[in-house]
């Protein structure tokens, strides 16, 4: 990133293929719509390319990135008068792990399912923190850079959703 | 951390390529150069507002040198201080947290040092003339410049809270405006002070926030409009 910042071009190709997948990966749960998250990831990389020459060598890039598409989101979510629906609206019909079943198993899938559910419940900043760091992988030095707080925030947020999330699904989890 | 179905397809690429080669921008070499010429510019229009004003003065009743040198230290150290905890880190804005204390502390901070050190200096009469109208003026005006010049600085780099970052600035800016208007003005009665000292940087926070949510927000790439829909120009 400090060489395509300082105007090597050629650094892009690299740039793309270290950051794209994250990024990609970012859209695609926030959106669940592929095209959706495709186009979003472009304008994400316009936005990278127009800013530039405001990246600070060494810094990290992927908090950077992911606080760009983040809010590329949010403003084509207002922009097309959706409300925010980020996981339980749009999800299809899950059955209820909690609810009986043939051998008391509970698939992986089911699982994910309640997990999207239950993430959906928790308050906007504990499930931002826990996502930035449990899902895109970023360190609490990044997730709180990419998130716009401190450093102690993201940690106690992150905390509480994951043991909110441990105790919603223990349940789940030990049926398993 | 990935999965295959978040690679993207190199036909993505390609596209991000190509739109990326009709998009303009800077390098940082430019940036950092535009940015310095805006910063000194917006502090070299201050310095010709207190000149024009009429620059240093005592009003008939001179401070004594040592309440000029603390309350003079004291506000820049806090221009300072709001200037580097509402900068940028590592590319990115500043955390909420920091820039809403520079948002409410700065504005008390110089309130209560300067009503201190006056009253420690038995300066904090109350002139009957000067409620502090004029402060707010010169302050709003000196202030005001460089808050221009800081937003045009800084724009279109901030994803994540734009209108609080414009908010911080004009803080940040109402505390540089400070030191001129502290220069220009012997009054440190409490009243005086929180309209014509303090009140002008809050003032220049609302100030700072809502162009600040337009200038520092993310612009538009038109490339990808154009490119989904040509007949649209």
């Amino acid at each position: 990133m400090a060489r395509y910042a300082a105007g090597d071009d050629t650094a892009f190709s690299e740039l793309y293929d270290e950051v794209a997948p994250r990024v990609l990966a970012f859209l695609l749960r926030k959106t669940r719509d592929r095209e959706r998250a495709e186009d979003l990831m472009q304008q994400t990389f316009l936005q990278i390319h127009r800013a530039r020459g405001r990246f600070i060598p060494g810094s990290p890039v992927m908090p950077w990135a992911i606080a760009i598409a983040r809010r590329l989101t949010i403003d084509e979510q207002r922009r097309a008068g959706r409300t925010a629906r980020w996981f339980a609206d749009e999800l299809p019909d899950v059955p209820d792990p909690l609810a009986p079943c043939g051998y008391h198993q509970v698939s992986a899938s089911q699982v994910a399912g309640r997990l999207d559910a239950e993430l959906a419940r928790l308050p906007a900043t504990q499930r931002q923190a826990f996502e930035l760091m449990r899902l895109d992988g970023l360190t609490l030095e990044e997730a709180a850079l990419a998130s716009g707080t401190t450093v102690s925030a993201i940690k106690s947020r992150s905390h509480r959703a994951y043991e909110t999330l441990r105790g919603a699904l223990g349940a789940v989890l030990g049926r398993s | 951390m990935t999965d295959p179905l978040s690679t993207p397809a190199d036909a993505l690429k390609s596209r991000t390529q190509a739109a990326l080669r009709r998009e303009p921008s800077e390098t940082r070499p430019r940036v950092a150069r535009r940015e310095s010429v805006l910063a000194v510019a917006g502090f070299a229009a201050a310095l010709g507002v207190f000149a024009a004003v009429g620059g240093f003065r005592d009003l008939g009743a001179p401070r004594p040198p040592q309440l000029i040198a603390i309350t003079l230290v004291g506000t820049i150290v806090l221009a300072i201080g709001s200037f580097r905890t509402s900068a940028r880190r590592a590319g990115l804005p500043a955390s909420r947290e920091a820039l809403l204390a520079v948002l409410l502390g700065a504005p008390l901070a110089l309130f209560a040092w300067k009503t201190s050190w006056s009253a420690a200096f038995d300066a904090n009469i109350w002139w009957p003339t000067r409620p502090g109208l004029l402060c707010l003026a010169v302050s709003l005006t000196t202030g005001g410049v460089i808050l221009a010049s800081l937003l045009a600085a800084r724009r279109h780099s901030d994803p994540v809270h734009p209108h609080l970052s414009g908010a911080a600035l004009g803080v940040a800016s109402g505390a540089a405006a400070a030191v001129f208007v502290d220069l220009w003005c012997p009054v440190g009665h409490p009243a005086h002070v929180a309209l014509g000292h303090a009140l002008p940087m809050l003032l220049l926070g609302l100030a700072g926030a809502w162009p600040g949510g337009r200038l520092l927000a993310l612009g538009v790439a038109k490339t990808l409009r154009k490119d989904r829909n040509p007949a649209a120009d």
